[in-house]
């Protein structure tokens, strides 16, 4: 083991990296060991670092300036997604489109296409990328139309009152699904797992961009501003997601746009439509790497996938210039089991104006933001008093050496993510009008008289392995049936012996009311789609089902866990199309045929093998 | 570019050796991240090295059989075959006779995949107790003294443990990673040739574990597989699948509906 070939850097002193510590080197020593061992027979074997990583190696930290993804071009289908050539089935795109997507159907309203719907292309192919500088590591990657790839994949770029239609086409030997984590979509294109394609298989995501209702109108406080996609194939999700299958998702709608023309937030596109100067999204992923540059990958590892090397935006440690201003970033923690809490190296605190998809009520200020697989969090820093030549750091203070939980925060332990270099003379006083309190996206709370049912699912362990309700996911059960245009009451508690889950629910927000019986803070108190259930901790939330019918699930965000089975399934039911009548719950903890319409998987008749869907 | 096959994407992907690859045209754009026409990477980046199989890290430490044959763990039972590994200790009296009725489910859905090399092993996790007589005794009381299915014990407990950490039955906690029932609710599966391994809960449902087998323990493009109702699709992929249509059609299928969420009605 050689302590100068770590890649974390001591922020005062970069160009000398000597800052090892005990963990570091600890978490070094393991499977690097072994692995090499039938390489370099002299080194010695450690046999009880199982679960440990290969050494990381030697790099300069802070060389390569932050990459922001391109967005995701508009590129045109054929067929045309919908028409008779591209129905579930079809030789071009044989999982379909949405039903929904059919302005007859019931679901569809008219105020759904304000604006013409956006066709876009994505393809999963393999790639090469330097996560490391000057090492070429081979990875997965979303490939849009004619363009280069990235890693993370092209951002989406998204606005109420305009559809869009995704074409995804998979080009690798695994099952892929691309969730669009946040989005209020139907359930043919949420990303289910069990609704994989496989190679060569194509299926048209669609995306309404419409809010649910609210006493008939669509309920603008529902609008997400920060999304992320990512792969959800079954039993690969954690493969295909470490291997770069992610991106960021980004949607407006007139509330955000009149913040942005009243300089209360920098807007999100520059002239020519590609991402603002002043809005900078940041997805934190920690990776590690075999000896030969490929990807370090356990698929038996189940705890949780802890890395050593840690990206931001597909690069390891890079540096952004800053001007003397105030900037938007979008924090993303895109780990798998890492559990990141982030501070500014000056300590002076972020703004934080986000929680997970939704803009807050209004802006709160916050010295340390925690966050946990899955969740986002868009803050607000100021530049304009640090002068120029100021270096500081994006750090995470949370210190974590497996997938169980962290250890907790540790600022001898703090690894810096990203280096800010404030550039430029001029100072940009009053560039944004927000401070704390300044409000932001109105909420609208759900209320305890319009709550129908009550729901209790407690995370437990069970001999090497982590259940909901002591079941794993079964895509052929249907665990709990909602009624459409109904609100819930859940209880989530975490009892599984000192593992931390994020509880990612799909479709729609939830509200938390209660965390361990406590009102929660201010920042998780409007919207929330992933919560932190830590260890023995009790949520209690309040979710509506609205606009979409049919299945989707919620699961544990540790991605390993949520390969484990870790998944719970719900369907949402609402009135047939054809009779107009309510099916009745009587589903409910039974076996359920997989409606082939709303899923896109395809039919016995169809495709002889439907039995590999689930 | 030419299609790469289901090994050669698994060989890199998750961490195999560099296999060659079909030559794909040149990519348009020399960005950092680019259409990579050999997924094991270029010399560069192996620098030589050769990244070991999965499988290369279980133990290849002798084992005895119920039968009473030694035999190496991972020379004869892991090598060029699929398998499917289950933890058990034959004094057990928590979820291992669940594991093994569960991987007896699977077994006979799986009956025909035992030809092309299916392996079921399940091994002790007591050696200092469990005997080759036990294991036979617990393989006849189960009646699941079948062919391609050994029930091994390793010479020590040393062996023991390396076998179950290497195949991804541990505990953080070192406590609860002595607890040997904390290790016998796991099935870990995988195709050696392939080099895709997994794991999942052993009470989860067999028809869904075998379901997950056969696909993740797939060769060839799965593509032709799901769209042709030849003699692509193995037997017993359609056996389950007549099965599951049965199942979905059998009113009194049903599963506990305390287990999805205790319902209560309005507050």
């Amino acid at each position: 083991m050689n302590a100068k070939n770590s890649p974390v850097a001591d922020p005062a002193n970069a160009a000398a990296p000597s800052g090892m510590t005990r963990r570091q080197a600890i978490i070094t020593g393991g499977v690097g060991s072994i692995l090499a061992a039938s390489v370099f027979p002299n080194l010695k074997l450690h046999a009880n670092e199982w679960s440990s990583l290969p050494q990381a190696p030697s790099f300069t930290p802070f060389t390569q300036a932050l990459p922001i993804p391109n967005r995701l071009g508009d590129a045109t289908l054929s067929p045309e997604p919908g028409c008779e050539t591209a129905r579930c089935g079809s030789q071009d795109v044989y999982h379909g489109i949405a039903p929904e997507f059919h302005p007859t159907h019931p679901s569809h309203h008219p105020d759904w296409d304000r604006l013409p719907t956006k066709h876009h292309f994505m393809e999963v192919n393999h790639a090469v990328h330097q996560f490391v500088p000057g090492i070429e590591t081979p990875c997965l990657a979303y490939f849009a139309n004619g363009t280069t790839p990235s890693v993370p994949g092209p951002t989406f770029r998204m606005r109420h009152g305009q559809p869009s239609i995704i074409r995804m086409k998979n080009s690798i030997d695994l099952e892929t699904s691309l969730h669009h984590h946040g989005a209020h979509s139907p359930s043919h294109s949420d990303g289910h797992p069990v609704h994989y394609t496989f190679h060569g298989e194509c299926r048209d995501y669609y995306y309404p961009n419409a809010a649910p209702r609210h006493n008939g109108e669509q309920d603008l406080s529902e609008n997400p501003s920060t999304m992320w996609y990512h792969d959800h194939g079954n039993d690969v999700t954690a493969h295909n997601v470490a291997h770069g299958l992610a991106g960021f998702s980004i949607f407006t709608d007139s509330i955000e746009e009149d913040l942005i023309s009243r300089k209360v937030l920098p807007a999100v596109d520059d002239a020519s439509g590609a991402q603002g100067a002043y809005d900078i999204p940041m997805a934190f992923h920690d990776t590690a790497l075999n000896p030969d540059g490929t990807i370090y990958w356990d698929p038996l590892n189940h705890d949780g996938r802890i890395g050593n090397i840690f990206l931001t935006n597909g690069v390891a440690q890079p540096y952004l210039n800053v001007e003397r201003r105030a900037y938007r970033f979008r924090f993303l923690c895109a780990n798998l089991a890492r559990v990141i809490e982030l501070r500014l190296s000056t300590g002076q605190p972020w703004l934080q104006i986000s929680n997970d998809s939704w803009l807050l009520p209004k802006a709160a200020s916050v010295s340390t933001i925690r966050l946990i697989p899955g969740k986002r969090a868009d803050v607000i820093v100021d530049f304009s008093r640090m002068p120029e030549g100021t270096v500081l750091y994006i750090e995470n203070i949370m210190d974590q050496d497996n997938g169980r939980k962290p250890n907790g925060v540790d600022l001898k332990k703090r690894i810096p993510y990203v280096q800010l270099r404030v550039v430029g003379k001029t100072v940009q006083y009053n560039s944004l009008k927000i401070g704390a309190g300044t409000p932001l996206r109105p909420h609208v709370p759900i209320t305890p008289d319009e709550i129908v049912a009550t729901r209790v699912f407690v995370l437990n362990r069970s001999n090497g392995a982590w259940q909901i309700n002591q079941q794993f996911y079964n895509a052929t059960r249907c665990d709990a049936q909602i009624k459409l245009g109904t609100a819930e009451r859940w209880i989530l508690q975490n009892k599984s012996g000192g593992w931390w889950h994020p509880l990612h629910i799909h479709v729609e927000s939830h509200q938390i009311q209660k965390l361990n019986g406590k009102a929660p803070k201010e920042v998780w108190a409007a919207k929330t789609d992933t919560s932190p259930l830590e260890d023995n901790t009790q949520i209690e939330m309040f979710m509506k089902f609205r606009t979409f019918c049919g299945p989707f699930v919620f699961h544990c965000h540790n991605n390993n866990h949520e390969d484990m089975r870790m998944m719970k399934q719900f369907e949402i039911c609402g009135p047939d199309p054809v009779t107009g009548a309510t099916k009745p719950p009587q589903l409910n903890g039974r076996f359920y045929n997989v409606d082939s319409e709303v899923c896109g998987i395809p039919k016995p008749d169809i495709d002889a093998n439907p039995h590999l869907f689930s | 570019m030419e299609k790469l096959t289901l090994r050669q994407f698994l060989a890199s992907a998750l961490g195999g050796r560099a296999q060659a690859a079909p030559t794909a045209p040149a990519p348009r754009d020399p960005a950092p991240v680019r259409q990579s026409s050999r997924p094991a990477a270029s010399p560069l980046v192996n620098r030589g090295i050769e990244v070991q199989r999965r499988s290369e890290r279980f133990p290849d430490v002798w084992v005895t059989n119920q039968r009473g044959e030694r035999k190496r763990f991972r020379s004869d039972l892991i090598n060029g075959k699929k398998v499917i590994l289950g933890f058990i200790y034959t004094r057990c009296e928590g979820i291992c006779p669940l594991t093994t009725h569960n991987m007896r489910r699977v077994y006979e859905i799986l009956e025909e995949e035992l030809e092309n090399g299916l392996q079921m092993i399940s091994l002790s996790l007591d050696p200092s107790r469990d005997t080759v007589h036990d294991l036979a005794q617990y393989a006849n009381d189960h009646r699941v003294n079948l062919p391609g299915w050994d029930f091994v014990v390793a010479g020590n407990e040393e062996d023991t443990v390396a076998l179950r950490k290497a195949t991804g039955a541990y505990e953080i906690d070192p406590e609860l990673d002595r607890n040997l029932s904390q290790h016998s609710g796991l099935l870990t599966f995988g195709n050696d040739r392939t080099n895709r391994w997994m794991g999942l809960g052993a009470g989860s449902d067999p028809e869904i574990i075998a379901k997950s087998f056969i696909r993740t323990t797939r060769e060839g493009a799965i593509a032709r597989l799901s769209r042709d109702s030849g003699p692509g699709i193995p037997l017993a992929a359609r056996r389950l699948n007549a099965r599951m249509r049965a199942a979905h059609e059998d009113p009194v299928c049903d599963v506990a509906a305390a287990a999805s969420g205790s319902i209560a009605t309005k507050p």
